[in-house]
């Protein structure tokens, strides 16, 4: 694929889903990033939003099998990946067959993810990470592409489990749906409450998919851009040399080695978009906040006065010199 | 992988415009600097006398500062990829630049999208106009920096030379008014020098002298303003010398030894050959006298011609051969011309000597005035005058011209304090003693006590007579100064010793002057 198609397809791509979500450009484009990226996405917004439709027009736009898991506390990891069932032939002889669970899809939406006990949560770890789930010692493969999609409430956090690092850890961006404004709000009344709901189409099969995957990791990054990308994660910690004021006083632990890799990987989409061959600074600062917000772990200092992990992740970037020597 | 022409092109572009822009920032660095020092100079310099000027601190800082501007600016030295992070960063290229860069160093690995990117950055090489990113201006600091020049420059004429009370500074003021008094007492003396020995060179230069001197008291001079311009006219007079040196050279009297041509430049020592010319010739024209005493003329006119090598040159010599000759051919009015002109030949001689001998004095004087003022000490001895004795040799100029400076101190300064000092016989401080004290007479002193107060009461003085004894010096003379006998030329052409016994001083002195 060359880099010309690759932006046409990510454009068609947008444009459709366009079709049916309203406003949201910014939101949309960051889902697309990591499904090219070949990341998941955590959404975090009120009910409402619009987050389970983005999701389900996203799986309609691509020619891929898509699968919605609503979590609940009585959620079993069975209930996703699927279990052995005795089976009996034509003979009467029984055997044990493996019944797929919804993860064997290649869209998958865990909606509300944080209802789930951390059990089932965890059901998702070897799936999201290494494409694969292992059912009694057998291994199945997923079939690429894989793309998780959660999405969680951040109000109602009773009868909730807060997902565990680990599980954080595993998204590539952390999205916060936005409230939309009034314009946007009006044109979700007229589109939806009419006769006919806006219907869209399949523009982007599967292998079309893989191969922007493909060819987002091509993409050339300078020596001096991955030296910043590695200061800013060592920014985030607060115990590094050159850890932010913010990092510094208010986090327990910064962002992990798999932070740098999303946010890189990500800014290597995000430069194809743009019509370059190369990662800027301006793709590292623009997917900045949705690569680490979720991969700073406040402290208790921070927890009690109501730290935003945005605010942090902000004087990260601001804080982080471009160049580590002043020419 | 290569960089391509457009995006070299961009790069050497921007790294000339940065180079300049980084030259101005040096420049105006520098010359904020020397400045800043020139007008600390002036502030201290009304406290401690400077051996530096604030002026000179200011234009060499600018000079230096110009120099490493224009250097920079000549010289990009940035790498390439230096270059291309500040282009990127300010003609907002997104890093094309730098990415390019670092493909065609190897600094990254290629990748199926690396040509892609060397086109994209040709493309936006090309496209990109860096005049306005790349301006190149003076920095924000350049408007003080002229203002702290303006000042330096007003501070060094107008405070210049100021000094506060009691401090170094304004000793060192006094001091050169001082040098400015006594050199104008040399003014004087040269100009009487000038006046009757009629010596041009020493009348031009007792008129630079007293000018000089007149400066020099003047209020406001500073240290090295009052060095450099003694030593300008120290070498001024210095040049002169010499050209009257070289006028001299071929004509002067020289011996047939290895003492060196500067003995043998004594005004003093070509006046009595001048005397007996003058006699001579007064006699030449008495023609009865010719008549009557034509011997005896002829023999002093032969031994004069036939005098020693260091009395007469060889071209007035021959003048006075020839002089005899024609005498002796009867032609006494053809002997009597040449001989006059033999006689003007060495007045002009003598007068060319003076006037060498008068502006040498009057440069090591000068000389002797810079010292003071450098010293901060009138009279006083530095430790480059220790260790002479052993540094006497003709060939030794410095050594000598010190040695000169000794001998020839004038009378009104104090006599250098020497490293044995003290005022009693035999207690000084010399580590080394030279021997018990010796009788200087045949006879027994007289040991008494005299009571009282200092300066108050009687003066008791006592005489003790007897013949002086007859012992060897004691002090072995190894190595004779030329200074010494040149010294010893003149006194034995003022004292108008006879010619014969002035022959055998000569030789005695030539002796000693050969001795190892």
């Amino acid at each position: 694929m060359e880099p010309h198609a690759f932006r046409q397809t990510f454009a068609r791509l947008r444009s459709e889903i366009q079709k049916v979500i309203v406003g949201h450009e910014a939101l949309l484009d960051e889902v697309l990033i990591a499904l090219v990226a070949g990341g998941h996405v955590l959404l975090e917004g009120v009910p409402g939003l619009g987050k389970t439709l983005l999701v389900k027009t996203l799986a309609a736009t691509l020619d891929l099998r898509y699968s919605r898991i609503q979590f609940t506390p009585d959620l079993m990891p069975a209930d996703i990946i699927g279990t052995n069932v005795v089976m009996q032939d034509e003979t009467g002889r029984r055997f044990f067959e493996f019944q797929r669970g919804p993860i064997f899809s290649q869209i998958v939406l865990a909606d509300e993810i944080n209802r789930a006990t951390p059990k089932t949560q965890s059901a998702l770890l070897e799936a999201m990470q290494e494409h694969s789930v292992t059912v009694a010692g057998t291994h199945y493969q997923l079939q690429e592409p894989f793309f998780v999609l959660a999405t969680q409430n951040p109000i109602e956090m009773e009868g909730t489990y807060p997902l565990p690092e680990a599980q954080v850890d595993r998204f590539l961006f952390k999205l916060r749906v936005p409230f939309p404004p009034l314009a946007d709000l009006v044109t979700i009344m007229d589109r939806t409450t009419g006769p006919e709901a806006p219907a869209v189409e399949v523009v982007t099969p599967g292998p079309i998919v893989l191969a922007m995957q493909a060819l987002a990791r091509e993409v050339a990054v300078a020596a001096h851009v991955k030296e910043y990308v590695a200061r800013l994660i060592g920014a985030t910690h607060p115990e590094g040399e050159r850890a932010a004021s913010m990092a510094r006083r208010f986090v327990r632990y910064g962002a992990s080695p798999r932070g740098a890799q999303a946010l890189l990987l990500a800014a290597k989409v995000r430069a194809l978009v743009a019509g370059r061959a190369n990662v800027s600074f301006e793709d590292l600062h623009a997917l900045g906040l949705p690569a680490l917000r979720h991969r700073v772990i406040l402290n208790f200092e921070g927890e009690a006065e109501g730290v935003d992990p945005d605010d942090v992740v902000r004087n990260v970037l601001e804080e982080t010199p471009e160049l580590a020597a002043r020419v | 992988m290569t960089l391509p022409p457009e995006v070299l092109a961009l790069l050497r572009r921007v790294a000339r415009a940065l180079a300049w822009t980084q030259a101005l920032v040096w420049g105006t660095r520098g010359v904020g600097a020397a400045a800043g020092a020139s007008l600390l100079l002036v502030a201290v310099g009304t406290i401690l006398p400077l051996p530096i000027s604030p002026l000179l601190v200011l234009g060499a800082g600018l000079t230096a500062a110009g120099a490493a501007a224009l250097l920079r600016g000549v010289v990009p030295a940035r790498s390439l990829l230096v270059v291309a992070h500040v282009a990127d960063a300010r003609l907002g290229l997104a890093e094309r630049l730098s990415t390019a860069v670092d493909l065609a160093a190897g600094r990254i690995q290629k990748t199926a999208l690396a040509q892609a990117v060397m086109a994209d950055a040709t493309r936006r090489a090309g496209a990109v106009v860096p005049g306005a990113a790349f301006r190149i201006r003076p920095p924000v600091s350049a408007r003080w920096t002229a203002l702290t020049v303006v000042a330096a420059l007003l501070a060094s004429l107008s405070v210049g030379g100021l000094t506060l009370p009691a401090t170094p500074a304004r000793q060192k003021a006094a001091q050169i008014r001082s040098e400015g008094r006594r050199l104008e007492q040399v003014a004087r003396r040269l100009e009487q020098v000038a006046r009757t020995e009629r010596v041009p060179e020493a009348r031009r230069a007792a008129q630079q002298v007293r000018q000089l001197a007149r400066d020099l008291q003047r209020p406001r001079v500073d240290r090295v303003s009052a060095e450099s311009r003694l030593a300008a006219l120290e070498r001024q007079l210095e040049g002169t010398r010499q050209q009257l040196s070289e006028r001299i050279g071929p004509a002067s009297p020289r011996p047939r030894s290895d003492l060196p041509d500067a003995l043998f430049r004594s005004p003093a020592m070509l006046d009595q050959p001048i005397r007996q010319l003058r006699e001579l010739a007064a006699r030449l024209a008495d023609s009865q006298g010719v008549q009557g005493e034509r011997r005896d003329l002829l023999q002093q006119l032969s031994s004069l011609s036939q005098a020693g090598e260091g009395q007469m040159p060889a071209a007035v010599r021959g003048k006075v051969e020839e002089a005899r000759r024609q005498v002796e051919a009867g032609n006494a009015a053809a002997g009597r011309e040449t001989l006059t002109q033999a006689l003007q030949d060495l007045e002009a001689l003598r007068a060319m000597m003076a006037d060498e001998q008068a502006l040498s004095e009057t440069a090591r004087e000068l000389q002797r005035s810079a010292q003071r003022i450098a010293r901060g000490a009138p009279g006083g001895s530095g430790p480059e005058e220790e260790g002479l004795e052993g540094d006497n040799s003709p060939a030794s100029a410095p050594g000598r011209q010190r040695l000169i400076d000794r001998e020839e101190d004038s009378p009104g300064a104090l006599p250098p304090k020497g490293p044995h000092e003290g005022s009693t016989p035999g207690q000084g401080r010399a580590p080394e003693k030279l021997g018990a004290q010796t009788p200087r007479l045949e006879a027994s002193g007289e040991r008494s006590r005299v009571r009282g107060q200092e300066a108050r009461g009687g003066l008791q003085t006592s005489e003790i007579l007897g013949p002086g004894r007859r012992q060897p010096a004691r002090t072995r003379v190894v190595k004779l100064s030329p200074a010494v006998v040149r010294r010893a030329d003149e006194h034995m052409a003022r004292a108008r010793i006879p010619a014969d016994l002035r022959s055998l001083v000569r030789r005695y002195f030539e002796q000693l002057a050969r001795r190892p």
